[in-house]
């Protein structure tokens, strides 16, 4: 099947009126790559897939496909398969017709056309619903067919537009590996919209995170996680602890960072950061209840305030000596020893700590 | 002397809306529904019933001579057909002008426009039939603005005839009847899925096509819907054909009320009327017929 | 089965509206078959029921006609110190329902006088009480046990002055069905008592010998003009509109509206040279609530004086030929009711047509549509 195409977006912006819903983004994905767009409502991630669609024109910028301008191709030239939130079904077509309408757009004879489907429908696991018509099918079935007609024509690019959002928990959780199956075993360059992290965490090789119209890093989902590049970031994917600090001296990649306990800490810095506040962001899973002080490079002392049982872990907030919140995820089993007002010592390395510039000092006071 | 209630203010008292409980009482839902109905049963199903017995009872008892009589005669087929006619062009015609115009009502985006739009559409339901009736014998006379128009930018070299013949009972039906088939177009267009078109064109559907298999097929409920309400109501038309139509216009609701208020006779009459009745359900019934295997009109939703 | 049917209309903000299709349907069928059965509005001037001997409910024509006669209306209710209530149209539908019903609301009705002939056949009126109405002056055709004239309408040959000035214009029916010599559209009424009588006119059959009326030989002279009537009128309106704006030429229209346009400045005329008279009559529907007191209107109505009143008013003559005298002789010579007019016009038979409507009308229609 297709081996996949590569898609350059270049410094494309799109105004409606005078609002910047995509602000001058520039990026490129790679043959056969699953490319996810992740941001809250009101990012332009929408907007964005709508022009690389080509269902909206850009405001300038240009869009480029195997390094071919398709800027100024209109939807029905550019050849994309796209896969909408509500599937976009025809309601009036059976599912055969509904898969089969690309193809015949494409005047491939009969037999073919069959031949195709029918293949496609096995790849989906709905063989025996070619006759059904939409209304018929349970929304699991809906996507599949959706896919199938996404993918049936072999198109060179194949857009998903909130693929997953209609769908309950445990189907959208079997539906993003299918998915991801699929796009793997035909190998077609993929781009994503959503605003479930998790979607784009499980399905996809990078994620672009957007956020008022400009992209703010894009990073595989473990780089996303660990490595956080700013704030936004850092708060959008999964829940993190900030802990303010300044920075006294830096040397060689390593600075030393004075924080708000009068404690001062040697950590590595990814980039040069010019301004002498920065953020430290630490996942809650990588602090934990020290015996001792002397167990990790960091250590705080901290009063437990409350605790969340979420099953496989403990939700457990603390307050630190200097007033600085700290949450982290205790395993179930130490809820015997830790309670809520216990003092506790929380301690964490420096590895798994991120330094990202405080734009917004003002904001937080630890 | 007053009672005091006492409530425990630590209990909230939940606050409902009277409608709200009255909905509770069992049974309301019936009896809300029972007064339209036995408003149209009485009105309507009974005075109807009650006319069309006339057809095969008189004073001397049951007779069919009433309705062998609309076969024998054949000027009453002849009507009949006149009538299914006449109803059916300004069907088609409605229907071609309507579909635009509640097309552009669906796809503008300006609520500006919109409103003046539907405005526009719905300003024949303001006039007075009989006034908007004798305001098409002024536009539409030899004499009138439109033919003097046609002639002065050169288009006719003399006036064609517009009133007193099919054209001028089509014009005058197709203006009072058009905004029942934009309305019902575009509740039906309303609700379709833009997206579906536009997913179409993504799959490389040129908009015209995506236009003509995916749009027109959704909408085609409404162009249902709308034909058969303006079918069914231009056979009962009476006034506009009678003013703007010519002696081989006749409808058969003329043949009705001739029959009813100039020679009394009742009896011809209700024949006649049952005889459109009929007709009428035949058409309802051959087309759900034709279109029960649509899957657009299987949706339930 | 009925599933399939129903269809869902969405209203941009009126919420949501389900109907079930066939629900509409039949709704929409039975409105307009009600519609339909229904027949004209009524409009009710006044409070419509006399319950009281001290009003009179009139049942009229409505238009020209009934302002006419408000006069008259007012005179009576000044010397029988009673309230007249006049109801228009006179809707001979509503009139047979409410005396079928026993609900008559009506005291005193003016119909055309081949319906009042009729009804009185069929039983829906009341004997008129010539012990009250004075019918003295009434031509004897029009005195009837049921009914009685109340003025004239005379059917005649209409034209538009620009096209026939001078004089150049149709002077019988025989020239008014020559469609060469007298060349371009013509409207006719849409009724055919008196038309039939004009085509045999036409073809040659003399006044005196038109009763019985020879059908076919009127529907093979009809044959002859049909492609030349552009328009079939339904309304007394439409013939001087016609002839005013050009649309026809000639018309055979009725005397009192033509007359009227012509006196309003419309380049039109009339011929009453075989003008075909057509009356109308008074009449009391059975069971009227204030019999005495109709009858004493109907008497009052027809007295002279009354009767010229209305003539002045409008341009149709009075049934009371005493009336005449009692007229300015302009007034007469406008209405056709000179000496010599008056002879040169022809009554319609309303006994034939009592007898012969029903049958003739349906061939008549069926004619149209050939």
């Amino acid at each position: 099947m297709a081996l996949g195409d590569s898609l350059a977006i270049v410094n494309v912006s799109k105004y409606y009126k005078k609002m910047k819903a995509v602000d001058n983004v520039a990026f490129k994905v790679n043959k056969g790559e699953f490319l996810t767009i992740l941001g809250p409502s009101g990012s332009g991630k929408t907007s964005l897939l709508k022009l690389i669609a080509g269902l909206e024109a850009v405001t300038s910028g240009s869009i480029l496909l195997n390094n071919q301008d398709i800027t100024s191709k209109k939807a029905y030239e550019r050849d994309f398969g796209m896969l909408f939130q509500n599937y976009a079904l025809f309601p009036h077509m059976s599912v055969f017709d509904n898969i089969a309408y690309p193809l015949r757009l494409r005047k491939i004879s009969k037999q073919e056309i069959v031949k195709r489907v029918q293949d496609i429908l096995e790849l989906v696991h709905l063989q025996d619903f070619a006759s059904r018509f939409p209304k018929q099918l349970s929304g699991g079935q809906q996507q599949r067919v959706a896919l199938a007609r996404a993918i049936v024509f072999n198109p060179s690019l194949l857009l998903l537009d909130e693929p997953l959002g209609a769908l309950d928990k445990n189907l959208r959780q079997q539906m993003q590996l299918e998915i991801k199956h699929i796009q793997e075993k035909i190998g077609i360059t993929t781009i994503c919209v959503t605003h479930d992290q998790e979607e784009a965490l499980t399905m996809s090789d990078r994620i672009c995170v957007m956020n008022k119209g400009r992209i703010e890093q894009i990073d595989t989902p473990e780089n996303l996680y660990k490595k956080p590049q700013n704030r936004f970031i850092a708060e959008f994917i999964g829940e993190i602890n900030l802990i303010r600090g300044e920075i006294i001296e830096t040397n060689s990649g390593k600075a030393k960072v004075s924080l708000a306990n009068q404690k001062t800490i040697t950590i590595e810095m990814a980039e040069e950061i010019h301004n002498n506040t920065i953020l430290i962001a630490i996942r809650p899973e990588n602090i934990q209840i020290a015996e001792r002080e002397s167990q990790f490079n960091n250590t705080f002392r901290a009063k437990v305030v409350e605790m969340i049982y979420l099953g496989e872990v403990i939700k457990t907030k603390t307050i630190t000596e200097a007033g600085q919140e700290l949450t982290l995820k205790i395993p179930p089993q130490m809820s015997k020893s830790i309670t809520c007002g216990k003092d506790v010592i929380l301690g964490w390395n420096n590895d798994d700590a991120t330094v990202i510039p405080d734009k917004e000092a003002a904001v937080l006071y630890a | 002397m007053a009672t005091e209630v006492k409530t425990d203010p630590r209990v909230p008292v939940k606050r409902v809306s009277p409608a709200y409980r009255l909905t509770r009482i069992p049974g309301l839902q019936w009896l809300l529904l029972l007064v339209p109905f036995a408003y149209i049963l009485f009105l309507v199903v009974f005075s109807i019933i009650g006319f069309f017995k006339l057809s095969i009872y008189d004073e001397t008892g049951f007779t069919l001579q009433y309705l062998t009589h609309m076969f024998t005669e054949t000027v009453y087929l002849q009507v009949l057909w006149v009538t299914l006619k006449i109803a059916a062009i300004v069907t088609v015609i409605s229907l071609l002008l309507a579909y635009p115009v509640a097309y552009l009502l669906v796809k503008v985006e300006s609520k500006k426009w919109k409103s003046l739009i539907m405005g526009a559409v719905l300003i024949p339901f303001w006039i007075s039939l009989l006034v908007r009736t004798f305001a098409w014998t002024m536009l539409l006379q030899e004499q009138g603005i439109i033919n003097k128009l046609l002639i002065s930018v050169g288009i006719l070299q003399e006036p064609i005839p517009l009133l007193y013949n099919t054209a001028g009972v089509v014009i005058g039906m197709t203006h009072v009847l058009l905004p029942y088939m934009v309305l019902s177009l575009y509740a039906v267009m309303e609700g379709i899925d833009q997206r579906l078109v536009q997913a179409a064109q993504g799959m490389g559907a040129r908009p015209w096509k995506a236009f003509i298999q995916i749009f027109f097929p959704l909408s085609l409920t409404g162009v249902l819907s709308g034909s058969l309400l303006v079918f069914v109501q231009g056979l009962g038309y009476f006034i506009t054909p009678a003013l703007l139509g010519g002696p081989d216009n006749m409808m058969i609701s003329v043949l009705i009320q001739r029959n009813v208020s100039e020679t009394l006779n009742w009896h011809l009459a209700s024949a006649i009327a049952l005889l459109l009745f009929i007709v009428t359900l035949l058409v309802l019934l051959i087309s759900f017929f034709f279109l029960r295997n649509n899957p657009v009109l299987k949706e339930v939703e | 089965m009925h599933k399939k049917l129903f269809i869902k209309m969405k209203y941009k903000k009126g919420g949501i509206v389900v109907l079930k299709k066939w629900i509409m349907i039949s709704i929409s069928l039975l409105l307009s078959l009600s519609l339909v059965a229904c027949g004209n509005k009524t409009s009710t001037d006044g409070n419509g029921s006399a319950k009281e001997d001290k009003e009179l409910v009139v049942a009229h024509w409505g238009g020209a006609m009934t302002d006419a006669y408000k006069k008259i209306f007012d005179a009576f209710e000044e010397k029988y110190g009673v309230k007249v209530t006049v109801v228009t149209p006179n809707d001979a539908g509503k009139f047979k329902a409410m005396v079928e019903s026993r609900a008559v609301e009506w005291d005193v009705a003016n119909f055309d006088s081949i319906f009042a002939l009729r009804s009185a056949k069929e039983g829906l009126l009341e004997k008129l009480d010539y012990n009250v109405i004075n019918s003295e002056g009434v031509p004897e055709e029009l005195v009837n046990e049921y009914s009685i004239g109340s003025e004239f309408i005379s059917l005649a040959i209409s034209y538009n002055t620009k096209k026939y000035p001078e004089g150049t214009h149709p002077k019988n029916w025989a020239e008014f069905w020559d469609t060469k010599g007298f060349p371009g559209p013509r409207t006719l009424w849409k009724f055919p008592p008196g038309l039939l009588e004009s085509a045999l006119l036409a073809d040659g059959v003399k006044p005196e010998e038109l009763y019985p009326l020879d059908v076919d030989r009127a529907f093979e002279s009809l044959d002859k003009i049909k492609e030349d009537v552009k328009v079939w009128y339904t309304t007394g309106t439409q013939a001087p509109q016609l002839l005013a704006n050009g649309e026809v030429n000639l018309a055979a229209g009725w005397s009192g509206r033509i007359s009227t346009a012509k006196s309003q400045g419309a380049p039109e005329d009339l011929e009453f040279n075989q003008g075909i008279i057509i009356d109308d009559s008074w009449v009391v529907p059975k069971g009227a609530p204030n019999k005495d007191l109709a009858m004493k209107f109907i008497a009052f109505t027809l007295d002279p004086k009354q009767q010229a009143a209305f003539s002045s008013t409008i341009d149709y003559s009075p049934a009371n030929a005493k009336a005449l005298d009692l007229l300015d002789p302009e007034v007469r010579e406008r209405l056709g009711q000179n000496e010599e007019n008056a002879k040169q016009q022809i009554l319609l038979n309303n006994e034939w047509w009592v007898e012969n409507y029903d049958k003739v009308n349906e061939r008549f229609e069926q004619w149209l549509l050939k």
